[in-house]
């Protein structure tokens, strides 16, 4: 009942201070806000777009796939794809524009006369693609921080395209046309071939031929294919490697060029199929720059960031706690309080019962945030909770260590804010920290220094429960641990502030 | 006769070497009102202290209606209240809710409660904020509340730490006027310490005079006043400390009861001082020396403490 009293004392107090309520909602909430800015799906600033300056030197191959002489630039549709690519708005990946199949068709391959690509700007373009007349004006530009990386594309290029896709193409004629000879795809001869049924196959042939011909109204004389030999070329990509954005970059250019030289390839020989009278099957569908991400898609950074905020939230009642009952020593109310019937179990559970509550609330309202903002939370609630009890615990009795030590309410916050936002960046709560093993085997798994932390134990579970929905079992190691180092902590508390500041 | 507090060779010791409270022996009777006068660090709240529970003492013992202080502090907590020196209450917390929530520390029902409080908000003049919360309340509305956290439980014996520092003469008189009925009508025993001469002079039914942790004299403020002398007292200023000879001449002359110096001021103490006062102005005008003030007045405490101590209580 008394406990009650001090609980229903101190929840009026917390919720009629301001600061309180900055420092346990809003503060922690517009952290969130910030991360989800950066990391998530969501708000204005979405998905980081990479400023990449384009030199395209590309002098084009000339080609006749029976229509007549074309030049194809494919440097041009090389960076219309990169500027066509864009961030999924029901994913957090990258995928290709749906344009980027029509421009790998067999008819795009016909772009000619043009020098650049297109130049749309989508909300979710992954790539900002800027001309850049001069190799130096690029890398100065790199210099300065204005360009994530620098592409050129050299003179070359569709040449030694087109010759990797004819020989290509041509080998897997030659593989068709083998194939059918010998009757390995079809079984058209069930026993060794004599002379008379060579000799009719290729009457066969030449009546098909004669008939694509009539179809396509193009004498196959006509067609001039490219070369397939071409001096090898290289395609330069520049950028500052110690940011982050170059290393992005480079692997989504290296994806996108893959990706292309197999469509290239992949549509030339359809092409030639189109013309050939030998029918061979149709190439196998190449790996999608959108399938390869498949096995990541939906989740965010973000989402490994909301439980670690949460964390944060629950460090933060650190200072809070310690500051009030800091208050209560200096302030003579634990003084007033001590001359009424009030025991010390009625003042620490009455005083833990508010905050712990206040805890499992900014757990509801950031899991809420978050969710407006794009978070992927799932798993069971309850188990959460508790975790989130067990962990505003390790916070009450690392405030009561620091009460306990602290002269007043300055230093009190000030110790706290020294401790806690260390310990919520070493936790893991914002990013994935490396630790410093100490014992390399202990049941099975290694133990890190960083692991005496209780709020990095409750960082795992938390994200192990929230992000990755485990189960109260699968998360229990981590929990065992929480609440082996919490209790130890809460009884260094109790017995430092009881010594302190409860002794007469 | 009943007393509500005794202490028995009560110190304390917060070093080998000094006592802040040196075998204090004290009888107070239940309904009284006990001034506890001394300078600063003279003993006083550690005194208090003690008899609260929040302090052991080093040796000597003291018992609250019977009960002894070490051993039956739970059964001693409902029957004390205590008003500290400073005001000490939750800012976020109106004046009804602080009521209530001291009053429910001290297991006192809630019904009960509540009626006690509306009686203290009526008695102390805080019916127009009681749902005001106290860090809205102005200093002496603090006083007033503080006062009242002391009250709620309804306790018997009630300690006043330097209950009118800071107050404004109305808070005064009005907190004076309080602790004079809760000894007169509710035979409460109330304890003040003070270094407020006229505050001890006016609220006690005795005085005990501390100062370095021992008691000086204990007894009713008439008997104390009487005991430096009869009559009234006459101060004089000058511009300097005056002559041992200008001393004994007055003292030949006016047949006084006493005369004592501190500082640049002469105290005569004399009965029918008005009369002598042509001839204590004729010696002054033989030696040379100017008067800058005079000013007659009854025997106070003050002059309790100056003889005992040889020195002013507010220069202690």
């Amino acid at each position: 009942m008394r406990a009650l009293s001090i609980s229903s004392t101190v929840f009026k107090r917390m919720t009629r201070e301001f600061i309180t309520l900055f420092f346990a909602i809003i503060f922690p909430a517009f952290f969130l806000f910030i991360f989800a800015m950066a990391f998530g799906r969501s708000g204005p600033l979405k998905n980081q777009k990479l400023d990449i300056a384009v030199m395209n030197r590309d002098e084009g191959v000339v080609a006749n796939f029976g229509a007549g002489p074309d030049t194809l630039r494919l440097g041009v549709i090389l960076l219309d794809v990169l500027g066509s690519l864009s961030y999924s708005p029901s994913s957090n990946w990258m995928k290709p524009d749906s344009s980027m199949a029509p421009l790998l068709d067999a008819d795009s391959l016909r772009v000619a006369g043009r020098t650049q690509g297109p130049r749309r700007s989508s909300e979710n373009a992954v790539f900002s693609v800027v001309d850049t007349l001069t190799e130096e004006r690029a890398l100065k530009r790199i210099a300065s921080g204005d360009l994530d990386a620098a592409l050129m594309i050299p003179a070359g290029f569709s040449k030694a395209t087109m010759a990797m896709a004819m020989q290509n193409v041509m080998e897997k004629m030659f593989t068709g046309a083998v194939d059918r000879l010998s009757g390995a795809d079809s079984g058209v001869f069930k026993q060794k071939p004599t002379v008379s049924d060579i000799q009719k196959m290729v009457d066969d042939i030449s009546k098909k031929v004669e008939k694509k011909q009539k179809e396509a109204g193009v004498s196959l004389n006509s067609i001039s294919l490219p070369s397939r030999k071409a001096p090898p070329v290289t395609l330069m990509l520049a950028g500052d490697p110690s940011r982050l954005s170059f290393s992005m970059a480079s692997v989504v250019v290296n994806s996108v060029l893959e990706q292309f030289l197999k469509r290239v390839s992949e549509t030339s020989l359809k092409k030639a199929m189109d013309l050939s009278p030998i029918e061979i099957a149709p190439p196998q569908e190449l790996i999608s720059i959108r399938s390869s991400n498949i096995a990541v898609q939906g989740r965010t950074v973000f989402d490994y960031q909301v439980p670690g905020v949460i964390v944060f939230a629950l460090l933060m009642l650190v200072s809070l706690v310690a500051i009030n009952f800091t208050l209560d020593s200096t302030h003579g109310h634990l003084e007033r309080l001590r001359l009424t019937r009030m025991s010390v179990f009625d003042y620490f559970l009455g005083n833990m019962l508010p905050w712990a509550a206040l805890s499992i609330a900014q757990l509801f309202l950031l899991f809420g945030i978050g969710r407006l903002l794009g978070y992927h939370g799932r798993g069971n609630i309850f188990s959460a909770i508790g975790i989130v009890a067990l962990t505003s615990l390790s916070s009450i009795s690392l405030a009561l260590i620091i009460a306990s030590l602290a002269r007043n309410e300055k230093q009190a916050s000030a110790i706290s804010t020294l401790i806690a936002v260390p310990v919520s960046f070493l936790s893991g709560a914002f990013f994935p920290i490396g630790d410093v093993v100490i014992v390399k085997n202990l049941f099975g798994r290694p133990f890190g220094i960083m692991e005496l932390s209780p709020w990095t134990h409750g960082t795992k579970a938390l994200t192990g429960v929230m992000t990755f929905g485990k189960s109260a079992h699968e998360v229990l190691w981590y929990v065992a641990w929480q609440v082996a180092l919490t209790f130890i902590l809460f009884l260094i508390g109790i017995i430092l502030f009881s010594k302190r500041r409860l002794a007469t | 006769m009943e007393f509500a507090v005794v202490t028995r060779n009560l110190s304390k010791g917060y070093d080998k070497w000094t006592l802040a409270v040196d075998s204090l022996d004290i009888w107070i009777r239940t309904g009284e009102i006990f001034g506890l006068l001394g300078p600063n660090g003279a003993g006083k709240t550690t005194t208090i202290r003690m008899l609260l529970g929040l302090l052991k003492p080093t040796s000597g013992e003291a018992f609250i209606h019977g009960e002894q202080i070490t051993t039956g502090r739970q059964k001693i907590k409902t029957r004390l209240g205590v008003c500290p020196q400073e005001t000490v209450l939750w800012p976020e917390l109106t004046v009804l809710e602080h009521l209530h929530f001291v009053g429910k520390m001290y297991d006192v029902s809630a019904r009960t409660a509540r009626g006690n409080a509306e009686n203290l908000i009526k008695d102390l003049g805080l019916e127009e904020k009681r749902n005001v919360q106290a860090r809205k309340l102005s200093g002496g509305l603090k006083r007033r509340l503080n006062l009242a956290l002391a009250l709620v439980h309804n306790p018997d014996v009630v300690l006043l730490d330097e209950p009118s520092a800071g107050l404004d003469p109305q808070s005064r008189a009005l907190l004076w006027e309080r602790i004079s009925e809760l000894s007169r009508d509710r035979q409460k025993t109330i304890i003040l310490t003070t270094h407020s001469m006229e505050e001890a002079d006016r609220l006690s039914d005795r005085v005990g005079i501390l100062d370095h942790g021992k008691m000086l004299v204990l007894d009713t403020p008439e008997n104390l006043k009487k005991s430096i002398g009869e009559g009234d007292a006459l101060d004089i200023e000058m511009e300097s400390r005056p002559s041992e000879t200008l001393v004994a001449s007055i003292k030949q002359s006016t047949d006084a009861n006493e005369v004592s110096v501190y500082e640049n001021t002469l105290t005569i103490r004399a009965l029918n001082i008005m009369d002598k006062f042509p001839r204590i102005i004729e010696i002054f005008s033989s030696h040379g020396v100017a008067l800058t003030n005079t000013r007659l007045r009854p025997n106070t405490l003050e002059d309790v403490f100056l003889k005992l101590t040889g020195r002013s209580l507010r220069d202690a």
